[in-house]
C-alpha cells in the first residue's frame, strides 16, 4: 500500500485542486466549467483515445468547478 | 467550453500584474517554497495579521477571455497549472500546515491579498488550528465484479439451492436460469454495498468526507464503489494504514480491493464556516 506521495492519478489531483480547497473570491476568479477539460487531461495521461471513452460522462452531464 | 476570468466587485481588471493565491498558513520563520509559480515567477508570502498568503505574480493579461480560452484548448494548460498549484501548496506544505485554497483566486495587489487575510482571520487560524499535524489521505473501494459473483455464488446458500434446482430441472431451464442471474445480479449489488458499508464502519474513527462525483464516476482502476478523503493524525497513521490492511485483506478474496493515495494537503477539509462571503 502506498504511504508515501507519489501514487497520484491526475484525476484525484484535479479533483482536490478544481473542486476542493478553501473557496475565496478573489478580484478575479479563473473560472473553468466544462467537463471536457477532464479529457484532455486523460488524453495527456493515458496517451489513448479508447481509454478516454471511458471516462465519459452522460451527454449534456456538467461539472461546476 | 466555458473558460474565463470573471472580475469581482472591483473595477475591471484586464492589464498589469496581479497575485495568484494558493493557500493561507501562519506566518512564522519557514521560507517560501523553491518552486516555480503559477506563471514562471518565484513564490512568495504576502503576511499580515499572523498568516501568510502564499502567492506569485501573475499577468492579468493573459487571463483574460478569449486568449485564456484558446491556450485551454489547445494545450495542457490547465493540467501544467493545476499541477504548479499542487507543487507550490505541497511544497509548502511540506514546512508548515497549509490552508489550500481551490484553483484560480487571483488579487489584483498586494493590499488587497493583505485585506483578504485580516478580513478571514479568524476563520484561517480555526481551520489551520483544526488541520494542525494532520495528513489527508484518498481512499477508494474498487470491485472486480466476476469475483464478487464467484464469491457469492460459491458462499450463498439460496443460489446453491436454485442452481441444484437449475441442474435436476433441463425442462424449466431457461426460466430457472433467468431467475439465478436475477437473483445473482442482485445479490452482487446488495452484498457489495454492505462490504463497503462495513469497511467504511471500521473507519468510522476517522474524520471523513466523500470525494466528489467526478472521481466516482470515472476511475481508472475497474468500477469503483466508493471514494472517500480521511483526515488522518500523525499519531494514528500507523493505526490508519494497519486497518487498512486488515481490511485489504479481508475484502480482496471477495473480490474488493482498496487503493489509497497520500498523503494530500488537506483539500478536502479546508473550507471556512463563511464560506462564500465576500
Amino acid at each position: 500500500m502506498p504511504e508515501d506521495g507519489l501514487d497520484l492519478t491526475l484525476l484525484e489531483l484535479l479533483d482536490r485542486v478544481l473542486d476542493k480547497g478553501v473557496v475565496i473570491r478573489g478580484d478575479a476568479v479563473i473560472s473553468v466549467a466544462d467537463v471536457d477539460l477532464l479529457y484532455i487531461g486523460l488524453q495527456v495521461l493515458l496517451g489513448s483515445v479508447d481509454k478516454v471513452a471511458e471516462f465519459r460522462l452522460p451527454d449534456g452531464a456538467r461539472v461546476a468547478w | 467550453m466555458k473558460v474565463g476570468v470573471s472580475n469581482v466587485g472591483w473595477p475591471l481588471i484586464n492589464s498589469g500584474e496581479g497575485f495568484y493565491v494558493y493557500g493561507v498558513a501562519r506566518a512564522n520563520e519557514a521560507p517560501a517554497p523553491q518552486v516555480q509559480g503559477i506563471h514562471q515567477g518565484p513564490v512568495s508570502f504576502i503576511e499580515s495579521s499572523g498568516l501568510r498568503a502564499v502567492v506569485s505574480r501573475v499577468p492579468l493579461s493573459e487571463l483574460v477571455g478569449e486568449a485564456l480560452a484558446e491556450q485551454v484548448r489547445d494545450s495542457g494548460w490547465l493540467e501544467e497549472k493545476v499541477g504548479r498549484h499542487h507543487a507550490v501548496v505541497k511544497a509548502v506544505m511540506n514546512m508548515q500546515a497549509i490552508l489550500p485554497f481551490k484553483f484560480g483566486v487571483v488579487f489584483s495587489s498586494q493590499v488587497r491579498v493583505v485585506e483578504m487575510l485580516a478580513s478571514k482571520q479568524t476563520g484561517f487560524l480555526s481551520c489551520l488550528r483544526m488541520l494542525e499535524g494532520k495528513e489527508e489521505y484518498g481512499v477508494e473501494i474498487c470491485c472486480d465484479p466476476r469475483i464478487v459473483k464467484q464469491h457469492i455464488l460459491d458462499n450463498d446458500q439460496s443460489l446453491a439451492l436454485q442452481r441444484r434446482r437449475l441442474e435436476e430441472s433441463p425442462g424449466k431451464a431457461y426460466l430457472l436460469r433467468r431467475r439465478l442471474e436475477v437473483s445473482l445480479s442482485d445479490k452482487v449489488k446488495t452484498e457489495a454495498r454492505n462490504w463497503v458499508n462495513q469497511a467504511l464502519e471500521r473507519l468510522q474513527g476517522y474524520v471523513s468526507s466523500a470525494n466528489s462525483d467526478v472521481a466516482s464516476s470515472a476511475s481508472v482502476r475497474g468500477s469503483l464503489l466508493e471514494g472517500r478523503s480521511y483526515l488522518v493524525e500523525q499519531g494514528k497513521k500507523g493505526d490508519f494504514f494497519a486497518q487498512l490492511r486488515d481490511l485489504q485483506g479481508d475484502l480482496e478474496e471477495k473480490g474488493l480491493s482498496i487503493e489509497v493515495t497520500g498523503p494530500w494537503p488537506p483539500y478536502s477539509f479546508a473550507s471556512l464556516a463563511d464560506e462564500g462571503a465576500v
